[in-house]
């Protein structure tokens, strides 16, 4: 079995019903701040009563409260959770009886409802039901089948791990021995003790003892007097285990060797992140007791395991607990914002949590349900690295095409924000792209098609017709080169038709899409660029900056440097430009990195192409 | 009521209940006044049928709560059935209200047995308890469980010897008359020598010292907790200074006594029901007693006279019944096909009237969904096709309807829950001597309900792999099927490590039911319910308090039904009130349309029918 859904209302930041789809195995959960990613993960743990937080909990600040209400003001009168699991096989049928959905007996329905009123000790009342039936009878045995663990982020993982009454390793111990009889006591009391009345035959334990025996004989006489006898504490097996501590030794042994005991360090000498790793095998180590024949479903609940771990260390425990998912059939929901992360893993475990605009109410996307092709799914897979993979924490996107827009852009977007202001005649509009959560990626190609499926929000059905799907709410734009015949020069008079296989997506994209726009160009990025206002004398005195040899070259863009070209002819730019074009062809990078630190230095603004001033516009404003 | 001031009145329940006046706006006059009425006398409500009764009710409730100022001491809200009181807590929870503590909303049962049986009763009778848990555990009254078997009596009548269970019959509170809810019994239990009526009373308090009690011994005992200890009633008066009773004319003769003594400490009763509906008199219920009650303590009668629910044929029709001179507004217009329609059957076509039924729905575009099929007594659903209850089953047939079910390849949440349900319940009798809940699978104290339910799943395949109901082609007898199902049962016993019961002792309680030693299992079997069709057949009283779109009512045979015969409903001189008022539940019940099913009628007899308001078509 395992948790498909959970529907959340009236709980911090959700009011109305926000419905969580999950999966098998590992899900990841990503989003910006605030977004509820913690809050699904505390309402999980509510619900499923997990220890440390499932019993006590809710304070009347959990309470949705709409943002426009004072921060002092009530909440919703309910707060409630509800719970399907998607059972498997007849015997999780019959065990989860009471709990069956009466529409369909392969899915189990637990609720919880917190009302908002405190009794006379300030709590909240709860109410747990399964099926539809409030009224019902519960049987809280099928709850505590279901494990909930929870891993909080940047945990004192070394806290956790020392010896204290009720610690995950006392925990751990007790559980891996079968359930003792009456009268039966545990091996290791029985040593213990066998140990204790051995250290009493001790010479200095005896001498102490017939002391004390002695004075006290001699206080009060032997009438009124006692016998006494010195033992140790009493031993029991929770006393025991309470003393277990956990040490380390950063090495592990070679094959068929031991390491010696007493190289072991106490763990505030160990590093933060390697205390959370050890403290996370602890945690494993209890999950994957099988209690036999027994219906058992384990649900780990991580958040930002990223915390103390460099990047190499958090993929190999991602993978880690991929292969555990499966293995032991835990389920594992872990909230990230780490790029390392969702760069290296199943796409389908991805759900992305959105808020497209101030105070809406979050989204939920299931990457698995935005109609991404398989093809697409494994390009992308192969595809993200950590800067591609930034998509998934941003509030909108520019996918570019090489190194050059990459750099270039940013400062033109710059530009546009300038222009859109002083437009409208006050400053409505931020400065720059990082202000609005905007990333620009650089997809080193014209992978558009793959990318945007995440988005896009549409599928094409066999029958060639289209049909709107879930996606990510999140607004993005590509801009691509037309990149007509190699030696064209065509103006904004004289178009070229262009040789980009991607092109198609351009109106199929305008036509579907509700987040998707791609631009395009008359050439290619610099020649366009070139084209603009008086961009040829700032683009060719850049350039002259990478030229290092008198010559032919130098002096032409010596004499373009010179030359205003506002309300020169087009086709005179055209050559212009694409002599220009010849010359950076192949640095482009280096070109682009000498002409932002041109323009930035001399304090110059480049004019911008229009198609990259609609694409900038399209995922600020959402305009065409 | 004038039309300013009703504004007012709807304006401050809206304050108070902060929803909108468009909400309220509906309300009648009657109503109004109802809800407005100012509680400082005890009160009745007489609501007719269709008449808004529970919505007004729970505004009501919900109305006193919100005004509600004390910390300690609430209000009761009772009523008969557990889904009288989840109907009314949702209404309730539409206006945002919950009746928490201190209010309490339930069963008239569960309200006894919390307040008063469960705390006090050990003492009076002198249970120890078992475990230092003293609570007393519920048997329902017909409960026929082997344990029962060490409370049994024989007694002598007509010369003749007879066991007799101790949930057989009951006692009135001051022990000194015995009577039981089933008539033959009852006649005889009233003529026992003394010396056998000692021999009841004996096992009786030997059965309640042990702990238990039917839901009738409860109420006694209630009564008699409140008598011998007279601060639990000064308490409960202080606890629960106001009640408020839904479907009032259901009040048995205890809990009547009950109400009466906490009103004579000052609590506030407030009644709410109709007394042309009682149809319990076969539990002791008497609608006159309840109606002397409300006389002689004075309580202020109140109306809702009109009829939201029928169109104004069905209402007639109603009204003639019970001779009623009340004028009741029906305020549904009425549809374009008859509305209240005579069928006679034939012997031949008896069988056929489901189907003459449900093709009239579907031609006047009535939905089959929320009608019904009514009659009397079970006797005359089970002759149409499909319908059986599992009351009386022995544990060879709890096994095999139970497995019809489990093997059924379509099966839904509700099979596999009467599967596990009827298999349990066979299981319990078997090895645990039958005491069990039917919501827990019968699941018996000290082992878990997962390991329970899986045992009985181990046993539903094992009979589905041993126990096939046809031998290839051909159908098995029971005689047949039994040795199947013996040879499976075995095997499951020797295995099955929970009870320490042996085969040997148990294979007597898998015994042919009753002269079906040639009859085919598939016949048995089919007689369950047919889930697929969607009309209900079911008797009178399980309806009541429903609203249906169209009805059925379907008269016995012949006369031999006690109050099943359409002889028993209309015609005046020696008519016995309550198989009026059966007619009268069932013929209130429909929106749209009443259709009234006789056998061949005498000239006089459908005159008098269509006198009332039937029409033949």
């Amino acid at each position: 079995m395992y948790l498909r859904q959970l529907k959340i209302s009236g709980f911090r930041v959700f009011n109305s019903e926000f419905t969580v789809e999950l999966t098998e195995g590992l899900n990841i959960l990503v989003g910006e701040n605030a977004s509820g990613k913690s809050t699904i993960i505390d309402a999980l743990r509510l619900v499923l009563l997990e220890d440390e937080y499932g019993k006590a909990g809710i304070a009347d600040t959990d309470f949705h409260r709409s943002i426009v209400d004072p921060a002092k003001s009530k909440g919703v009168d309910r707060i409630l959770f509800k719970c399907e699991f998607q059972l498997e096989g007849e015997h999780e049928q019959v065990s989860f009886l009471p709990w069956l959905s009466a529409a369909n007996p392969n899915s189990a329905l637990l609720n919880m409802a917190i009302e908002n009123k405190e009794d006379g000790r300030g709590r909240f009342k709860r109410k747990t039901w399964g099926n539809d039936c409030e009224s019902g009878l519960f049987e809280w045995e099928l709850l505590s089948t279901i494990s909930c663990i929870y891993l909080p982020p940047l945990r004192n993982a070394e806290e956790k791990l020392r010896a204290y009454k009720g610690s995950k390793l006392a925990r751990l111990i007790k559980k891996l021995h079968p359930e003792l009889g009456d009268g039966e006591t545990h091996p290791l009391e029985a040593k213990i003790s066998a140990l204790n009345k051995e250290m009493l035959k001790d010479p200095s334990i005896q001498k102490a003892n017939r002391i004390i025996q002695g004075n006290i004989v001699n206080a009060i006489g032997s009438i009124f007097g006692q016998d006494a006898s010195l033992q140790f504490a009493e031993v029991s097996i929770d006393r025991i285990i309470e003393k277990i501590r956990l040490l380390f030794y950063p090495f592990l042994p070679k094959d068929g060797e031991q390491n010696n005991l007493n190289l072991f360090r106490e763990l505030y000498e160990n590093s933060l992140g390697y205390n959370n790793i050890l403290y996370l095998a602890t945690i494993l180590a209890e999950l994957e007791i099988d209690f036999d024949n027994d219906i058992n479903h384990k649900v780990l609940l991580i958040e930002e395991p990223e915390a103390h771990l460099h990047p190499q260390l958090q993929l190999k425990l991602l993978q880690y607990l991929q292969e555990k998912a499966k293995e032991s059939k835990i389920q594992i929901i872990v909230t990230t914002h780490s790029p390392t992360l969702t760069s290296s893993i199943d796409l389908h475990a991805i759900k992305v949590l959105s808020i497209p605009e101030v105070n809406d109410a979050p989204i939920f996307t299931t990457v698995a349900n935005c109609g991404v092709s398989l093809q697409s799914k494994r390009f992308l897979e192969r595809w993200l690295d950590i800067t591609k993979s930034l998509l998934f924490f941003s509030k909108g996107i520019l996918f570019v095409e090489g190194i050059a827009e990459a750099i270039v852009v940013k400062e033109l977007a710059k530009t546009v924000l300038i222009k859109l202001n002083t437009e409208l005649g006050h400053s409505k509009y931020h400065a720059d792209l990082e202000e609005y959560g905007i990333s620009i990626i650089n997809l080193n190609g014209i992978y558009f098609n793959h990318f945007f499926s995440l988005f896009k929000g549409y599928i094409r059905l066999e029958s060639g017709r289209f049909e709107p799907c879930e996606s990510i709410p999140v607004r993005c734009a590509g801009i691509t080169d037309n990149d007509p015949e190699k030696g064209s020069r065509p103006t904004s008079s004289n178009k070229v038709p262009g040789k980009n296989p991607q092109l198609w997506l351009v109106e199929e994209l305008a036509g579907n899409s509700p987040n998707c726009r791609l631009f395009s160009n008359l050439k290619t990025f610099e020649y366009d660029l070139a084209l603009e206002g008086n961009n040829l004398k700032i683009m060719s005195s850049a350039l002259l900056q990478l030229i290092e040899t008198d010559g032919i070259i130098k002096s032409t863009l010596l004499s373009y440097s010179k030359k205003e070209w506002i309300g020169v002819l087009e086709n005179e730019k055209s050559d212009a430009a694409y002599y220009l074009l010849e010359r950076i062809d192949k640095g482009k990078g280096q070109f682009a990195q000498e002409l932002v630190n041109y323009i930035t230095e001399n304090d110059i603004k480049l004019s911008v192409p229009s198609y990259i001033e609609k694409a900038i516009k399209w995922i600020i404003d959402g305009r065409e | 009521m004038e039309e300013n001031k009703k504004k007012k009145i709807l304006y401050k329940i809206s304050r108070i209940l902060k929803c909108k006046l468009e909400t309220l706006s509906n309300l009648s006059d009657e109503q109004v006044f109802y809800i407005n009425f100012y509680c400082l006398r005890s009160s009745f409500l007489d609501a007719c049928p269709g008449s808004g009764k529970t919505e007004v009710l729970s505004l009501k409730c919900c109305l006193e709560v919100l005004k509600w100022r004390k910390n300690s001491s609430g209000i009761a809200l009772l009523t008969f059935t557990k889904s009288a009181a989840s109907e009314l807590t949702s209404r309730i929870g539409k206006f945002n209200t919950t009746i928490s503590y201190p209010h309490f909303v339930g069963t008239f049962d569960s309200w006894l047995h919390a307040y008063i049986l469960q705390p006090y009763c050990h003492d009076l009778v002198g249970y120890g308890g078992k475990n230092g848990d003293k609570s007393i555990r519920i048997i329902e009254d017909d409960k026929n469980a082997y344990f029962l078997a060490n409370y049994s009596s024989i007694i002598s009548y007509k010369g003749k010897t007879l066991g007799i269970r101790v949930t057989q019959y009951h006692f009135t509170s001051d022990w000194k008359e015995v009577y039981s809810y089933d008539e033959k019994f009852d006649v005889i239990v009233k003529s026992v020598s003394e010396k056998d009526f000692n021999q009841l009373k004996e096992q009786k308090l030997k059965f309640i010292k042990d702990g238990f009690a039917t839901y009738t011994d409860a109420e006694c005992l209630c009564e008699n907790i409140l008598t011998r200890f007279s601060f639990v009633k000064r308490l409960l008066a202080k606890r629960f200074p106001v009640i408020y009773i839904d479907e009032c004319q259901d009040l048995s003769e205890f809990q009547l006594r009950i109400i009466e003594g906490l009103q004579d400490e000052g609590v506030l009763i407030h009644c709410v029901g109709d007394p042309n509906q009682a149809i319990y008199k076969f539990r002791k219920v008497d609608p006159s007693k309840f109606l002397n009650f409300v006389s002689q303590s004075g309580l202020q009668i109140l109306k809702l006279s009109n009829n939201y629910r029928s169109n104004q044929a069905i209402v007639s029709i109603c009204r003639e019944l019970i001779n009623s001179r009340k004028e009741i507004v029906a305020c549904r217009s009425m549809p374009s096909h008859p509305a209240t329609i005579l069928w006679e059957y034939t012997e031949n076509d008896f069988g056929d009237l489901p189907k003459r039924f449900s093709e009239f729905l579907t031609a006047n575009d009535l939905d089959v969904n929320k009608s019904a099929i009514l009659a009397r007594g079970k006797n005359t659903l089970s002759y149409f096709n499909g319908y059986s209850e599992n009351y009386n089953l022995n544990n060879a047939e709890l096994l095999l309807q139970g497995l019809v079910l489990w093997t059924n390849p379509s099966r839904r949440t509700e099979d596999l829950d009467s599967a596990l349900q009827l298999i349990g319940r066979a299981l319990c009798n078997l090895g645990f001597g039958g005491l069990g809940n039917r919501r827990n699978q019968f699941c018996p104290d000290g082992i878990r309900r997962i390991i329970w339910r899986n045992q009985i799943a181990i046993l539903a395949n094992q009979l589905k792999k041993h126990c096939p109901l046809v031998d290839g082609e051909q159908p098995l007898k029971w005689s047949q099927w039994i040795k199947l199902l013996k040879i499976a049962v075995r095997e499951y016993w020797s295995k099955f490590k929970y009870s320490t019961t042996t085969y040997e002792e148990i294979k007597l309680k898998l015994r042919v039911p009753n002269n079906c030693g040639e009859v085919l299992v598939t016949t048995t079997s089919s007689r369950r319910r047919h889930k697929n069709s969607s009309l209900r057949a079911t008797t009178i009283h399980s309806v009541k308090g429903e609203t249906l779109d169209a009805v059925l009512l379907v008269s016995h045979r012949n006369k031999s039904s006690k109050g099943g015969h359409h002889s028993d409903w209309i015609e005046g001189g020696s008519r016995d009130e309550e198989h009026v008022r059966f007619a009268y539940v069932a013929c209130s019940r429909p929106k749209h349309l009443l259709v009234l099913a006789t056998p061949k009628l005498r000239q006089v007899e459908l005159a008098n029918l269509i006198k009332l308001g039937f029409q033949t078509v």
